[in-house]
């Protein structure tokens, strides 16, 4: 259901060093979609569940334990982009002040019940083929 | 040493200085050979036979022409076009007979010293700037695995060559500021080990950097799978400073890479049935490995990410050491959490844990397995040692200088409120209530999770609590709640705000950390996972919030939603579950009756909280319900799966689609407790705007009329009829004014999210004295009073 976010993320991040999905959870299809789409990219995944990062698989991309809430700063430096998928709204204001605190983009998906939750003054509608696909921070037009 | 002209050299015969001859790869190997690791045997083809290739051919210049086109060049169309000619020409020139000749020649030894006259090879490039600690990238140059006779070899040496220009490669070097012309290529050839298993250690724990740990990971058969991430290893960590296995997680191994006789090459076949679930190293090969590459990472003096294979031969097994590299990930970090003191390092490590919230603290420990001896014998900074905290600890865990607990990892108890309270603090520390001693004096490194013997100087600084909560919190007649998406942080969203209970507790991002479709679930039987995984999201909120009210919204995954999890894909998509708006779709109250068997786990789970962990503050709500028929069938199953309505436990719907605006009277009849506004899908439906279409965004707006006009509706029958009122969309947090006029209407309540929920009790405190000075005004007014807000001088 990410693939055009994949694209998306292919046609504007095609001279990224580094790209992190925060809070990956079960899924790192997406991640490695993105890795696949831009070989040169370093794409780093993390979550706070240690058990969750351990399970993944040694591939292309490296899964790394962080909590975003309180981030080891280091990891994220350098990214040109982090994104989270389904995030709870809970973590957003954390994934909002790491983003400018490292000076990255941000692309946050909501779920469909938590997308009016983020301020429009800040955030920017991330619009392919006339539907709102996600919420941008920081993103340079 | 080699002599820098030569076309080929022995392994055995190079040593780290020969990097500019045999590249890095094949440089560490012959360093690891001189020190008496068994790496096996084989020979470099230099990159001086790949300089003198590319000048008898004369193609170098060729090379150079086509990359110059691409160079600065951010178009990745270039590079692959760049790569894919320059490959081309690269692996069709003959190789010149002398350099064949001689890499010939030394295959031929090599079967002699093997005692197999076709041995079969693995051919691996071995660039000269590959490998150095700030170039290292994974996978960046090629492997030939199982090459087997003099012409296979040579034809493999040039694809080596070749992978020299991958599109990759060429970016990578510009990025490093590489010049491409000063990178040779030397390809390393080895004697295939017939793996039994192969695999990965770190020196250091990958997903976290921390360097007391040696993590390896292996499979059956050939490593190819594992590097490739084709298939999940067994896992296996050690102690580094007790070299004592702490940690085994064997996986069902479904495929192993074997080599292919026929073909010369690999092949994936499926594992024996009988081999699948066995662990693919025995304990001592495990240590045998860890104490290898331990002896690796002190010879180099840093961390280092080693491949090996374990061969098994009739004098039983042997490991070999197939290549190693510095790991450059977390070396470039210098660990977890920024530096680690030198001073340290040398000091006795008693516990290793899991940092959960970094700081560095030294002082006495207070082994303490109950709150009752932490009462008696906890002092101001004191090192709190115990099994696992709970609320009822919070008191000491306050005055703590740092806390360690043999259970639990990042999200638990100890980890969440160390992190609030800027403790440091280590949890999973296993035997530190039996390894640390009562009143001892300890230095807990809580940057990388170690627990060392004696005091260490230097102490961060405490950190303060990052939030400051307002001092007094008003009281307000319309109770404010809170809406939870993650259970994990429910305490601290309660310490925090004083929410008067959970407005909305979303049931979604529970799903998510199942992380399976639910009907995925229920036929591979694992539906008491789900009621398990949801009663304990559940209990988590209820807990901190008893006894004030816990609102569970039942799942309201728009269908598309379900896709992103496994199983998404054949119960929504092929199910036909999918519609072209999903908003608009198979979701809601609808699915829990055509779906009954998953919304019964939902109730179960439910259930369990209410009756096992006696939280009887848990309330239901049905989301997007459409009509009476509907409501009345999922109530039905509510109540045979044991949840009735009655004093103690309530049931809400959520007002979302106009149907039930217009119907309201019928739902009260129908027996509701309460109802909480879904803003976003109320406005979406009554202005008929698909909150998908970025065209038509700038209509929407909760604080249209037609929006308004339907809450106060809903909000006037409610009250009437007893039944209680709130909102849960995002209109209040939004608009000032939506407030007023909830709270003007009559509202009994209304959930915001954390951020808000002081920022709104402040404002509808102010709005309720308002009205309480309007309200008097207007009696004064009635008494006939009409002078009585006048100024009382004389006039």
């Amino acid at each position: 259901m990410f693939e055009q976010i994949v694209e998306w993320i292919k046609q504007n991040y095609g001279d990224a060093r580094k790209i992190i999905e925060i809070g990956v959870g079960h899924r790192i299809d997406v991640a490695e979609q993105i890795s696949k789409a831009l070989p040169r990219t370093e794409v780093l995944v993390t979550d706070t569940n240690e058990s969750l990062v351990r399970s993944r698989e040694i591939g292309r991309v490296r899964a790394v334990t962080d909590d975003v809430m309180f981030p080891t700063l280091n990891l994220y430096e350098g990214a040109s982009l982090i994104y989270s998928l389904h995030p709870p709204g809970e973590i957003v204001q954390a994934l909002e002040k790491l983003a400018n605190r490292i000076g990255a983009d941000l692309l946050v998906v909501p779920i469909s019940d938590e997308r009016h939750d983020l301020p429009q003054e800040r955030w920017r509608e991330l619009v392919v083929r006339g539907r709102i696909l996600g919420w941008l921070l920081n993103k340079r037009v | 040493m080699p002599r820098p002209d030569a076309i080929v050299v022995r392994l055995e015969d190079v040593r780290k200085d020969d990097i500019q001859l045999v590249g890095g790869k094949c440089a560490n190997l012959g360093e690891l050979m001189a020190k008496g690791v068994h790496v096996p045997p084989g020979f470099a083809v230099t990159a001086e036979a790949f300089r003198q290739f590319l000048e008898e051919t004369k193609i170098g210049e060729i090379i150079h022409k086509t990359l110059g086109n691409s160079n600065g060049s951010k178009d990745p169309k270039q590079y692959e076009e760049a790569s894919e000619e320059i490959r081309k020409i690269l692996e069709s020139a003959p190789m010149p007979p002398d350099i064949a000749g001689k890499v010939r020649s030394a295959y031929r030894e090599l079967c002699e010293k093997t005692g197999d006259k076709n041995v079969t090879v693995a051919v691996r490039s071995s660039a000269t700037s590959e490998d150095l600690p700030d170039a290292s990238f994974a996978g960046q140059q090629d492997t030939y695995l199982n090459v087997r006779g003099e012409d296979q070899l040579v034809h493999y040496v040039q694809k080596c060559w070749g992978s020299l220009y991958t599109p990759r490669a060429i970016f990578y070097r510009e990025e490093k500021g590489f010049p491409h012309e000063k990178v040779l290529i030397s390809v390393g050839v080895q004697k295939m080990v017939h793996s039994k298993s192969s695999g990965v250690a770190f020196t250091l724990d990958p997903i976290n950097g921390d360097p007391s740990k040696i993590v390896i990971e292996s499979t059956w058969g050939l490593g190819e799978a594992l590097v490739a991430g084709i298939v999940r290893p067994d896992r296996f960590i050690v102690d580094k400073g007790t070299m004592q296995l702490i940690h085994k997680e064997i996986v069902p191994k479904m495929v192993e890479h074997l080599p292919n006789d026929k073909t010369g090459l690999t092949m994936q076949s499926e594992v024996p049935a009988e081999r699948r679930n066995v662990s693919s190293l025995t304990d001592e090969e495990v240590i045998e490995i860890a104490k290898t590459a331990v002896g690796i990472e002190d010879h180099y003096q840093t961390a280092q990410d080693i491949e090996f294979a374990v061969e098994h031969g009739s004098t039983g097994s042997s490991l070999y050491v197939v290549q190693t590299r510095p790991e450059t990930f977390w070396s470039k970090m210098k660990g977890p959490a920024g530096e680690t003191d030198s001073h340290i390092v040398h000091r006795v490590a008693v516990v290793h844990g899991l940092a959960a919230s970094p700081g560095l603290h030294a002082g006495k420990a207070k082994i303490v397995p109950t709150t009752a001896e932490a009462g008696r014998l906890m002092k101001n900074k004191d090192i709190l040692v115990t099994r696992m905290t709970n609320p009822d600890w919070v008191p000491y865990m306050k005055i703590a200088g740092a806390i360690v607990t043999e259970d639990g990892g990042t999200t638990c108890h100890a980890a969440i409120v160390s992190r609030e309270m800027g403790i440091p603090c280590i949890v999973g520390a296993r035997n530190a209530t039996k390894l640390m001693q009562m009143g001892q004096e300890y230095t807990v490194d809580a940057k990388s999770g170690v627990v060392y013997n004696g005091l260490v100087e230097e102490v961060l600084k405490a950190t303060q609590p990052q939030h400051e909560i307002p001092t007094v919190i008003p009281i307000t007649a319309t109770k404010i709640y809170v809406n939870i998406s993650l259970p994990e942080l429910a305490e601290k969203v309660e310490r925090e705000t004083h929410a008067d209970g959970v407005g909305l507790l979303r049931a979604e991002h529970m799903m998510l950390s199942v992380g399976k479709h639910p009907r995925l679930l229920i036929e591979e039987g694992g539906s008491e996972k789900m009621v398990d995984a949801f009663a304990e999201g559940v209990r988590k909120v209820a807990t901190p919030f008893a006894p004030r009210p816990v609102v569970y919204r039942c799942l309201d995954f728009k269908p598309d939603e379900f896709l992103g999890l496994p199983g998404g894909e054949k119960y929504e998509h092929e199910a036909g579950h999918v519609g072209p708006n999903p908003l608009l779709g198979y979701r809601g109250c609808f699915r829990y009756v055509k779906e009954p068997d998953i919304f019964r786990l939902e109730c179960q789970a439910i259930k369990k909280v209410r009756e096992e962990y006696k939280l009887t503050n848990v309330h239901v709500m049905l989301p997007f319900v459409r009509t009476l028929e509907d409501f009345r069938n999922a109530r039905k199953i509510l109540e045979e799966e044991g949840l009735k309505r009655g004093p103690d436990f309530k049931l809400w719907i959520m007002v979302e689609v106009p149907a039930t605006v217009l119907l309201i009277d019928k739902f009260v009849d129908e027996g509701i407790d309460g109802i909480s506004f879904g803003t976003n899908d109320l406005t979406m439906l009554i202005l008929g705007i698909d909150r998908d279409d970025a065209s038509i965004q700038e209509i929407y707006d909760e604080r249209n009329l037609a929006v308004l006009r339907a809450m106060s509706h809903v909000i006037r029958v409610c009250s009437e009829k007893g039944v209680t009122t709130s909102i849960c969309g995002q209109a209040p947090s939004n608009y000032p004014e939506v407030v007023e006029f909830l709270v003007r209407e009559g509202a009994v309540s209304m959930s915001v999210n954390p951020d808000k929920v002081i920022e709104t009790k402040l404002l509808v405190a102010a709005i309720e004295q308002k009205l309480i000075l309007e309200g008097m005004r207007k009696t004064r007014q009635s008494n006939g009073e009409q002078g009585a807000m006048q100024p009382r001088w004389p006039k």
